[in-house]
């Protein structure tokens, strides 16, 4: 799997560096400057790919931060309009909004997505090794991107950078649980819960409904004493390393690929040809 | 090695595209498969192919002797009609990172660029990103993947229609180079290359997978035969 997935992020960085060449040459004025041989100079293209994961690392810190910010720090403010009552409803909302929604949401194992086609569909890589492989990187580095901003956030609405790395860590394994149970139902039903508009719609304006109208309503659940029981924290976590056991145990992540990724061509010819 | 299709029967909804289709495809022969727009030849590769589910029948392998139900799909390579490619790599990049992804697979692996010798892909264009590449280009990307591993079954759909007549023809000859050690299926609804290239010749119409007597490929009266069946089939 580790081989799978440097393949996997050899290729990603590459076109990345292609990609900002690629537009960097229609910048007006700079774009003629650059020659059209870049994309053939090894050395250039990793300083490029470099400078752009470097980016991409901010832009994950900042993504995160924006998120935390204009979704839970600004309306938990504007609600209580005082710091030293924030905490409650920020554990309020962030419970509903990351754990619940994020755990449906947040699963790209289950998405349409071209550089999975490229690397299953076109250069054969084993499906399970690059699902997995890229369902544990996204959920390693959320969890390095999230880090930060909620070890300061918990400084200063109230609570330790310990309770926000076990804030973190239980989120990445209801995350993880998530996904396991959309495999689960996938296995059962061959019908993937990602692709159910009905059912997304559902769990969204619930998250947001309880997210936010429980705390506007005065009825704001107390997560500080759920989420940092030990017990809570035992049982979250020990269902988050059962889920990992089942995500890399499962078997049809072939078939799985097969039928996700055969709407890359799908989506990609206009009209579409045959059938 | 066989691939045996066995009463493959496939619906998009109320529409059946494929009922109780069945062959028997043996190595060493490059298979025609004819049909009009719309008669299920892209939905049968999907079949065969692992890309679309069936409702019924079953796709299978026998190499000597043992029959295998659940095919590798790494065996299978398929060449879409339609070529799609991660855009913003190049052409060199590409095969380096495919052959660094499969090399526990090929044998007899060759430099870079004897591939695209073989190809006939020029220096330049080596190092341009496939995203400016013809449709033509693409498809030999797509073609040297087979190239390079070899899979056991190779479904070609529609591939030749965007070549220029040289690299078709270079091509054409590739492929009955290939054909010895592979089972080769070729769609196209162009009678003359299924003749030029083909050992044998199946249409698939209403549904149904049909052979044409091999004795009448190359005969004069191919086109006329062909003809009869698919509008005898339309009239139905």
């Amino acid at each position: 799997m580790i081989n799978t997935f440097i393949n996997s992020f050899k290729v990603s960085f590459v076109e990345q560096a292609n990609t900002f060449i690629y537009f960097l040459k229609r910048v007006p004025l700079i774009g003629k400057k650059i020659p059209d041989n870049l994309y053939e100079r090894t050395h250039a293209k990793i300083i490029i790919g470099v400078i752009r994961e470097i980016l991409g690392v901010f832009g994950g810190f900042i993504g995160k931060t924006m998120y935390l910010g204009i979704m839970i720090i600004l309306p938990t403010y504007l609600m209580t309009k005082d710091i030293a009552k924030m905490q409650p409803i920020f554990l309020h909302i962030f419970f509903f909004l990351s754990f619940i929604s994020g755990a449906f949401m947040q699963t790209n194992m289950f998405e349409i997505n071209k550089p999975a086609f490229n690397m299953i569909t076109l250069m054969k890589v084993d499906a399970s090794e690059y699902y997995v492989g890229e369902l544990l990187y996204k959920n390693i580095t959320d969890f390095i991107y999230f880090l930060i901003p909620i070890i300061i956030m918990g400084l200063i609405i109230g609570f330790s950078p310990q309770k926000a790395i076990v804030l973190i860590t239980e989120l990445i394994a209801c995350r993880l649980i998530g996904a396991c149970l959309q495999l689960f139902v996938y296995d059962k039903t061959d019908g993937m819960l990602k692709h159910r508009d009905l059912f997304l719609s559902v769990v969204i304006i619930l998250a947001l409904v309880l997210s936010y109208a429980l705390p506007l309503l005065g009825f704001t659940i107390d997560f500080n004493l759920i989420l940092f029981n030990i017990f809570v924290v035992i049982t979250i976590l020990s269902l988050g390393v059962v889920a990992i056991i089942y995500i890399w145990k499962f078997k049809k992540y072939t078939l799985m690929a097969k039928t996700l990724l055969l709407w890359i061509i799908y989506l990609i010819k206009k009209p579409l040809r045959g059938i | 090695m066989k691939l045996v299709l066995k009463d493959i029967e496939k619906s998009y909804g109320e529409k059946q595209v494929l009922k109780k289709a069945s062959f028997t495809f043996e190595k060493g022969k490059i298979y025609g498969l004819l049909g009009r727009n719309g008669a299920g030849k892209t939905t049968l590769f999907n079949c065969i192919s692992g890309e679309l589910k069936y409702e019924n029948g079953s796709v299978s392998i026998i190499d000597d002797g043992q029959e295998t139900k659940d095919i590798d799909y790494k065996n299978v390579g398929y060449v879409f009609s339609e070529p799609v490619l991660p855009e913003f790599l190049t052409g060199y990049e590409f095969l380096k990172f495919y052959i660094d992804i499969n090399k526990d697979k090929i044998e007899n692996l060759l430099t870079i660029d004897e591939y695209f010798d073989i190809i006939k892909i020029k220096e330049d264009d080596r190092y341009r990103l496939m995203k400016g590449y013809s449709h033509g280009m693409k498809n030999k990307m797509q073609m040297v993947c087979l190239l390079i591993t070899r899979p056991a079954v190779i479904l070609l759909d529609e591939p030749l229609t965007s070549f220029d007549v040289v690299v078709a023809l270079e091509i054409k000859n590739l492929l009955k180079e290939m054909k010895s050690e592979h089972i080769i299926i070729f769609s196209t609804h162009i009678l003359q290359l299924a003749t030029d290239l083909c050992d044998e010749i199946l249409v698939l119409n209403n549904c149904n997978l049909e052979e044409v007597d091999s004795e009448i490929l190359k005969s004069a009266e191919f086109e006329a035969k062909i003809m009869e069946i698919l509008k005898e089939k339309d009239d139905d």
